[in-house]
């Protein structure tokens, strides 16, 4: 969290804030009550405190100037001492239900932000998290609404009392005395000035501490990483040399960061003793006069020391307030980004879909382009035909995929399925038509039942086993401890690479759509489990329309229709023998790629 | 700790001096503000006010002295503590074998090398500036309070035993529930993190309004305990206040029948009225350093984890640093040779070679095991590699060539067998590695090579096409991230050619290379690298078909050694492989090419 960030449209900000807050408005209007409540009371008790005192320092003075035996009124004294106790105890009361009632509001809050946000992850448009980073988006969800979170509960109490409690110790101080007050009021310049220069001074330090630290992480980084770089080229003095050089100018700064930042609390204690001690002496001057009781100047001293704290926190507060601007301004930031433009669903797929697929003259261009990706693109697929999608490494195959999911929508052409123009359907109509396997495979925090039924939530153990079987990973079930109750995800090191890849596998044959996408892993997988997820992609595409991003030689081969990627663009179709007859861009490629 | 602590023993010795003058100057006001009432106020003598009052402007300036003097050296202090820790744990770390480092995990050296460091160091300045003065205080405090008015002195027992107890038992509920958030909000995190990773998947099965469900149950429980502790906390708060406010009451109160009893003087009770505020004020931040205080301890504890970490000894380090000098002397002999079980010995050996009859690399009969895994990671590996010669590493993931690489480089220590090197080693590893600087220093890494050789270097690794004007000077970003991989990969290559190696070794390091420019490359090594014998390390049998000499790993024993065409006809193991990456036609012709070859 950094305080010295600032927003960049504070209105807007501050209105799309104020709508959300202004949901718990009457709740918020209890806690504003409390606290200046709360505050007021335990302004007033100073106050009459010192009249306690003030009623026995004046018993005393009469009895030393009359001569007589002292005293005390114990019956105005316990009165007021009643008073103060329940004061003090309504006083705390007050202060907790505010901190409690605000500590809901604020948990309300997020609680919506944070939902809202990744609920907006599913409506944007997929070509989103193609121009920002996850990191980000992560960020926003936990540190912003974090940030908000804590400041918003802090700084709205804080503001309230703090302001409540200025004014309120202002009015108590000149009641007691205006000229203790003006010399009170006259040390705020000073003690303001001293802490705009030592605060500037140490902002700039903390900034290099900061900016020092970043360089020595991102320098133990790339050493560690690359230790084995060191070791072999002997650059271990090197790299010490660096990291000595940059720790020191770490420890410099950090040092004056601290010192500087450490010398707001002396001066402060000291213009606070100076002060406390001209209250002393022209405090007592007064009293000595008769101008102004003992208590008074002992509740007077209680002011002094409370007073610079309100000081303090409403600064702390505008920080506070920057910062909650700034990580609101990013959440709603994204809130407010345009999402996946609506379906115009004009058209409806038949009820049973045979998976007949034709692209006619389509183009398409990625938002960060300048030229389309796709420029002409027509093909048809027959229902039940493998279709493999070939072409160097990033020259755009998964674009074509995306196209189909209709993850992107097309520039201009069409997509016909059974006929019908996938534009004009509902997406997630489209979508349930689509099995998928991709490389990277993806798995969900859960029991090994839920991923692989995730396709099919009521899909029953019985079920799940028998795909289970044909996708060859029944025993791998059967051998695991907990069998399908067995939790999983990406973290967890249970499976191998090639197991989860068998996994998606089995999740798409339950999910039985009529069309597959498949991406075939090209490394880091042994031979023998590249054999058993060839079989199971098999036996997955059969009967269905499948495209297949090939990598695999048989693959190719054994293709109704090879679509060859280059640059971004569908340079030539055909049959692998049709293809190698051609002497084209696709022999060339299967000459140079899969043969040497 | 402490030896880090006596290292700066004169400046504790000042930052204890000023924190005493801080003190006393705190508990010296109160006494006078007791005078000023007593016999100022009530015995009504206006010159004496102004006396003491001078005196006590006095007092104020000798406390700040010591208030700025406690600052400059509890900041001083902690910031050379923490720089030398962290030289010492970076220095520690370089030490380190990989095996070392694999069992910490290198975002974990990270993490202590950096983020602990700075808890630790950030810690420190609180518990110096305030911790260190909160006990001088109170001891300081209670004996000027009984001082003043021993009678009273049970009110401030009893407030300081209600706030223990208050500030304890808010401690004991919400901190477990800080640990639980902390779960909690990994869960949120993860789920979230999940929905992007996913956002296809999620998408392909119109699974969006489910995934919603699922981080709302999450993001429900996180709010559900965060909302709990903050209520602890807003509760605890109010309460210290309360008490502190009663106990200005009740001295007041008591005071009161005090005076009238004559026991006590109207300035002393004052003053007392102060002390007490000081005492609580104290035991308070006393309490805050047992908040600080484990923090600061886990970070010491994963610090010291890696200070007390002896570097598991690798036996020719002495072979590797001439590799890295690159100066006169171009051959040495690494020997690693011991029993299994025994305690390693240092030995290293550099013979000066005559002849080119010697093989580069031998390694007899080695075998490795990590740690206390039951099953080798290698064994009973011999082979010798000429000058000249190209030994290929065939074997899917983990089959052991990735040890067999770090065996040779000298990251590990071989249980059982001998290696030996003769010569200059110029490893390209299977990740590209570059460091933040210039393209100079990641190629020299603080060997003596002149630019003309550097830039020789660079023609042959294909690298010198996408080198800026600055040519040598061009800036790398950190991890080369200012490079694409193949450009990252030629630059790699190109830091290896730079030490005329006599060795090569190519852990999977074509992967990033575009067909024409591998086969320049290729041809640049055949054409100016002629001597160097070359380790290549391949999953795919298309790369390396040409190699002298091939072996086949599976589960770290060779499973078959010899030229492509020899493993073709007789090893069941590589046909299997070769039938994976090959389509049936191609594997015919290719064994029929095999057996004809014979």
């Amino acid at each position: 969290m950094s305080n010295t960030e600032k927003p960049k449209s504070l209105k807007r900000s501050v209105r799309r804030l104020a709508q959300i807050v202004a949901h718990h408005k009457w709740l918020l209007l209890l806690v504003v009550v409390l606290a200046i409540l709360s505050t007021v009371f335990a302004i007033v008790g100073p106050k009459l405190l010192g009249n306690m005192t003030t009623e026995v320092a004046n018993a005393l003075i009469a009895a030393f100037t009359t001569h007589t035996a002292i005293n005390i009124n114990f019956t105005v004294i316990g009165q007021i001492a009643l008073f103060l106790l329940v004061l003090y105890i309504i006083s705390a009361a007050a202060d907790i239900a505010s901190g409690i009632l605000m500590a809901k509001v604020a948990q309300k809050i997020t609680l919506e932000l944070r939902a809202k946000i990744v609920a907006k992850i599913n409506t944007l448009p997929i070509s989103y998290f193609d121009r920002h980073k996850f990191g980000d988006t992560l960020a926003r969800i936990t540190n912003d609404v974090d940030t908000i979170l804590s400041n918003l509960s802090q700084a709205f109490t804080q503001i309230i009392s703090s302001v409540v409690m200025l004014v309120g110790i202002l009015i108590m101080m000149f009641t007691i005395s205006w000229q203790l007050s003006l010399i009170v009021l006259a040390t705020i310049p000073i003690s303001t000035a001293f802490i705009g220069i030592v605060t500037k001074k140490s902002q700039k330090y903390f900034k290099a501490t900061q900016d020092h630290n970043a360089e020595i992480t991102a320098q133990a980084e790339e050493v560690y990483a690359g230790h084995n770089i060191v070791k072999a080229y002997h650059a271990e003095p090197v790299m010490t040399k660096k990291f000595e050089a940059e720790n020191k100018k770490l420890r410099d700064n950090s040092f004056k960061s601290q010192f500087t930042s450490g010398l707001l609390f002396p001066i402060m204690n000291l213009i606070g003793n100076f002060g406390y001690v001209f209250v002393a002496v022209v405090g007592a001057g007064l009293a000595v006069d008769g101008k102004i009781a003992i208590g008074d100047i002992q509740a007077f001293i209680q002011y002094i020391n409370q007073f610079n704290r309100p000081l303090a926190q409403l600064g702390q507060t505008i920080g506070l307030v920057q910062a909650t601007f700034a990580a609101s301004e990013r959440v709603f930031d994204f809130l407010d980004e345009p999402d996946e433009p609506s379906d115009k669903a004009t058209a409806e797929l038949p009820k049973t879909i045979l998976g007949n697929i034709e692209c006619q003259n389509i183009v398409f261009q990625y938002e960060s382009n300048d030229s389309p990706t796709i420029k002409n693109l027509s093909f048809k697929a027959k229902a039940g035909q493998k279709v493999a999608i070939v072409g160097p490494t990033g020259a755009g195959k998964t674009t074509l995929v995306n196209l189909l999911m209709r993850f992107y929508d097309l520039k201009s052409g069409k997509i016909l399925l059974d006929g019908v123009n996938i534009a004009d359907v509902k997406r997630s109509d489209v979508r349930a038509h689509f099995g998928m396997v991709l490389q990277q495979t993806w798995l969900i925090d859960d029991t090994l039942r839920e991923n692989l039924r995730y396709g099919k939530p009521d899909a029953t153990d019985a079920e799940i086993m028998a795909v289970a079987k044909m996708a060859g990973i029944k025993h791998l079930i059967d051998d695991l401890p907990h069998g399908l109750d067995t939790n999983v995800s990406e973290e967890h090191d249970i499976l191998s690479a090639g197991e989860k890849q068998l996994l998606t596998i089995a999740r798409a044959m339950l999910a039985n759509a009529p069309m597959m996408i498949l991406d075939e892993a090209t490394s880091n997988v042994d031979t023998r489990t590249e054999l058993a997820i060839a079989r199971a992609m098999e036996t997955l595409t059969k009967d269905r329309t499948a495209f297949i991003i090939a990598h695999r030689l048989s693959t190719i081969r054994t293709a109704d229709l090879i679509l060859v990627v280059n640059d971004g663009d569908i340079v030539e179709q055909g049959t692998h023998s049709e293809l190698l007859k051609k002497k084209g861009f696709y022999f060339d490629l299967y000459n140079s790629q899969y043969s040497d | 700790m402490l030896k880090y602590f006596l290292r700066q023993w004169w400046r504790v010795v000042f930052l204890l001096a000023g924190l005493v003058l801080q003190v006393w100057a705190i508990l010296e006001l109160p006494t006078y503000m007791a005078d000023i009432i007593n016999r100022g106020i009530v015995g009504g003598d206006t010159g004496m006010v102004w006396e003491i009052g001078r005196r006590m402007l006095l007092v104020a300036g000798v406390g700040g002295v010591g208030m700025v003097l406690a600052g400059y050296f509890s900041s001083k202090i902690s910031a050379l503590i923490s720089a030398a820790m962290r030289e010492d744990i970076f220095k520690k770390v370089l030490a380190f074998s990989v095996t070392n480092i694999d069992a910490f995990s290198t975002a974990s050296l990270i993490t202590r090398t950096t983020n602990d460091v700075m808890q630790i160091s950030n810690s420190l300045v609180m518990l110096l500036r305030m911790s260190a003065q909160a006990p001088l205080m109170a001891v300081g405090a209670i004996f000027k309070a009984f001082e003043t008015a021993p009678d009273m002195t049970w009110i401030m027992a009893l407030s300081v035993t209600l706030l223990l107890i208050i500030i304890i038992s808010a401690m004991l509920i919400a901190l477990p529930k800080f640990k639980v958030m902390q779960t909690a909000l990994d869960r949120l995190n993860l789920i979230a993190r999940e929905n992007l990773t996913g956002l296809r998947v999620i998408r392909a099965f119109n699974a969006e309004r489910r995934e919603e469900k699922r981080f709302d149950s999450a993001n429900q429980h996180f709010a559900g305990i965060g909302f709990f502790a903050a209520a602890v906390m807003s509760t605890a708060f109010p309460l210290v206040q309360l008490v502190m406010s009663l106990t200005t009451l009740g001295i007041v109160w008591f005071g009161a029948h005090q005076i009238a009893d004559l026991n006590l003087e109207i300035g002393n009770m004052m003053a007392f009225l102060q002390y007490a505020m000081q005492v609580i004020i104290s035991f308070m931040f006393l309490a805050i350093a047992f908040v600080i205080l484990p923090r600061a301890m886990v970070s010491w504890k994963r610090i010291k984890e890696v200070l007390k970490t002896t570097p598991t000894p690798i036996t020719h380090r002495r072979s590797l640093s001439c590799v890295a000098e690159a100066c006169g002397v171009n051959c040495f002999e690494r020997i690693s040779e011991k029993q299994e079980g025994e305690v390693p010995s240092p030995r290293a050996e550099a013979t000066h070679e005559g002849g080119g009859s010697q093989a580069v690399l031998e390694m007899r009969d080695i075998s490795y095991r990590y740690g206390e895994a039951e099953e080798h990671a290698v064994q009973n590996i011999s082979f010798e590699l000429n000058a000249g010669e190209k030994l290929a590493i065939l074997g899917g993931t983990g089959s052991g060539k990735t040890t067999v690489v770090n065996l040779i480089a000298g990251f590990l220590d071989a249980c059982h067998g001998e290696i030996i090197l003769r010569g200059r080693l110029g490893l390209i590893p299977q990740k590209n590695l570059l460091f933040k600087g210039t393209v100079r220093e990641n190629l020299k890494l603080g060997a003596k090579i002149s630019d003309q050789d550097l830039e020789a270097a660079i023609q042959d690794a294909c690298a010198d096409d996408f080198l800026t004007d600055k040519g040598l000077g061009t800036a790398v970003s950190q991890n080369g991230s200012n490079f694409s991989g193949g450009q990252r990969q030629r630059l790699c290559v190109a830091r290896a050619l730079a030490i005329k190696p006599d060795l090569l070794i190519f852990d999977d390091s074509f992967s990033a290379l575009d067909l024409k420019t591998d086969a320049k490359l290729r041809a640049n090594l055949a054409r100016h690298y002629k001597q160097a014998a070359q380790v290549i390390v391949a999953q795919r049998i298309s790369t390396i078909k040409n190699a002298d000499k091939i072996m086949v790993l599976d589960a770290g024993k060779v499973v078959g050694f010899g030229t492509h065409a020899e493993l073709l006809n007789g090893n069941k193991i590589y046909q299997e492989i070769a039938h994976s990456q090959m389509s049936e036609a191609e594997y015919n012709t290719e064994v029929q090419a095999a057996k004809g070859g014979k």
